[in-house]
């Protein structure tokens, strides 16, 4: 039974190479089509969103279903093209332990936040400072910017926490082991042990030894960064709700789809730390897990710092990108 | 089977990292091309629809900035023909490998039109040639495209290209599609939204209209 079970576990593992593969030249192979069709998408929910505020007035259950059901699919859809927010997280999970439903949160409390933002700054800059509602997108351009450079300050401080928590774990055993032999008899003790009786044991005591939890504040940090940053897609819905006379609905289509992108950041979210967790057991339960597990445990704070440079790399090319901005006017804009 | 999980894990990098960024606007175009009596080009009438956010948008504010939707109709309709001039009216006539410059518009104007019930903005720009263009030979063609790739521009198929000819020539239009490279469209996903500074890059996704009279 025991083995039969092996059987089929090695059997899906193969089965989802396979399909891994044969998605990777599939999106090769139609990439075309595919990229095409996605501009087209994007145009098509524009302007079905656009009919659907437009008509609410006329028959609100109808429209406002219609609305609500668009703009979820066009959250979920838009999560999955644009935004820095993805690369942000994925990186950061790949590189720090976080809990599974911490993730979660992580991820619809920033998508949520942008939603907040696009409402906030369509509010403020167009129905109180009454500023033409072309020039809009140039203040989220302004927030995006800083949105970057928050990118950026998160990629620092993650680099930062994890040079420091290396450098008092590096004392510390340095200090462990000097201190006294008694305690490296125990060590060694403690390893066989594992060896004989169950090699996750070990592994897990190792990892968690220096991963725990991360802070609520470096998670609020990670949130701001992904979120602070308005989608334009929203803020274009919401001037034009305002503009009909249907505003409340940009509210709600605006929030609905903000739940949307949430929900598909999350389930990228869930799938990094999954891959990672995955990647964490087999590398733990492999034939030279012994000498595996010792790597692991060394190279988790090395993956962090890791993760820190990614990030703060993204914000920085995604800050003088955007700084180039005002080289080039457009003239129809 | 560690295989799987680099795999799967590069899978996920990959499709975070991707982002659609341009385009952020569209606009339906429409030409009319009028030959004379000889079968040359001679004239060039563009009409551009822009999608209903733009237009909704620029309503807004033309009521705001004029006392009349008229005036304001009218101001931004030479204001947008002025400014385009140093794009050359994003606009690309070639015969025989050569580009003719387009002279400035002899009109342009910005008009309401009613499409679903929905209100969009047309720019209608006339353009008179200063030399006609002969069109027997298979070298004329036709682009029209934003080169930053900010606004996508087609025409989509040829109902939307008219020829006028009083001479009943048999006149034959064709669109080719653009077929961008793999790395001009990894540029273009990868683009911020902010990037504005993205000259060169339309004309890799503008589709080219070859137009044949014999």
């Amino acid at each position: 039974m025991v083995l039969f079970n092996k059987a089929i576990y090695r059997f899906s593992q193969w089965a989802l190479l396979l399909v891994l593969i044969v998605f990777i030249i599939g999106i090769y192979a139609y990439w075309h089509s595919i990229i095409t069709q996605i501009v087209e998408w994007q145009r098509l929910f524009h302007d079905l969103l656009a009919t659907h505020i437009n008509a609410i007035a006329q028959d609100p259950i109808h429209h406002g279903l219609m609305l609500i059901v668009l703009s979820f699919v066009y959250g979920v859809f838009h999560a999955v093209g644009p935004g820095h927010g993805k690369a942000v997280i994925v990186t950061y999970l790949g590189s720090h332990k976080e809990s599974l439903s911490r993730g979660a949160v992580i991820s619809f409390l920033a998508a949520l936040l942008q939603a907040g933002v696009a409402i906030l700054l369509v509010v403020l800059l167009s129905q109180l400072l009454s500023i033409p509602f072309s020039e809009v997108n140039n203040y989220a351009d302004d927030i995006t910017l800083v949105s970057y450079i928050l990118v950026m300050a998160l990629g620092a401080f993650l680099f930062l926490t994890a040079s420091f928590k290396y450098y008092r774990y590096i004392r510390q055993t340095v200090h462990e082991h000097t201190h006294e032999e008694k305690h490296e008899h125990h060590h060694e003790h403690h390893h066989q042990h594992a060896h004989h009786h169950d090699h996750a044991c070990c592994g897990h005591h190792h990892v968690h030894q220096s991963d725990k939890q991360e802070t609520w504040w470096q998670s609020i940090g990670v949130i701001f960064s992904m979120g602070i940053r308005p989608c334009t897609g929203a803020i274009l819905v919401l001037i034009y709700a305002h503009l009909v006379g249907a505003f409340y609905y940009g509210v709600i289509a605006t929030l609905v789809m903000g739940l949307g992108t949430g929900l598909a950041i999350a389930s990228m979210a869930l799938a990094t730390q999954l891959a990672r967790n995955w990647f964490e057991k087999l590398a733990q339960s492999s034939d030279q897990s012994l000498l595996f597990q010792l790597n692991l445990t060394h190279l988790s704070p090395w993956l962090r710092m890791a993760g820190g440079v990614v990030i703060f790399l993204l914000g920085l090319s995604l800050f003088q990108a955007g700084m180039q901005m005002d080289s080039a006017g457009h003239p129809l804009l | 089977m560690k295989l799987t999980s680099y795999l799967s894990f590069i899978v996920i990098i990959l499709f975070s990292w991707r982002t659609y960024a341009h385009p952020h606007n569209w606009i339906d175009l429409k030409t009319e091309f009028v030959l004379d009596n000889q079968g040359q080009l001679i004239e060039i009438k563009q009409h551009w629809l822009f999608d209903i956010y733009y237009s909704t948008v620029k309503l807004a504010d033309i009521a705001s900035e004029y006392k009349s939707q008229q005036e304001g109709l009218r101001y931004t309709a030479i204001d947008m023909a002025k400014n385009l001039q140093d794009y050359r009216y994003f606009s690309e006539l070639k015969t025989s490998d050569q580009l003719v410059v387009l002279p400035m518009p002899k009109y342009s104007t910005l008009d309401k039109v009613v499409r679903e019930g929905q209100q969009q903005l047309m720019l209608t720009m006339h353009f008179v040639l200063d030399t006609p263009i002969p069109t027997n030979d298979d070298t004329l063609s036709w682009r029209v495209f934003d080169p930053t790739y900010y606004i996508d521009m087609k025409h989509h198929t040829s109902s939307q290209i008219l020829i006028h000819n009083e001479q009943g020539k048999k006149c034959s239009t064709r669109i080719h599609s653009p077929k961008p490279s793999q790395e001009l469209i990894e540029y273009a996903i990868n683009l911020d939204r902010t990037q504005k500074d993205t000259q060169g890059l339309g004309a890799h996704f503008a589709e080219t209209v070859f137009v044949q009279c014999l």
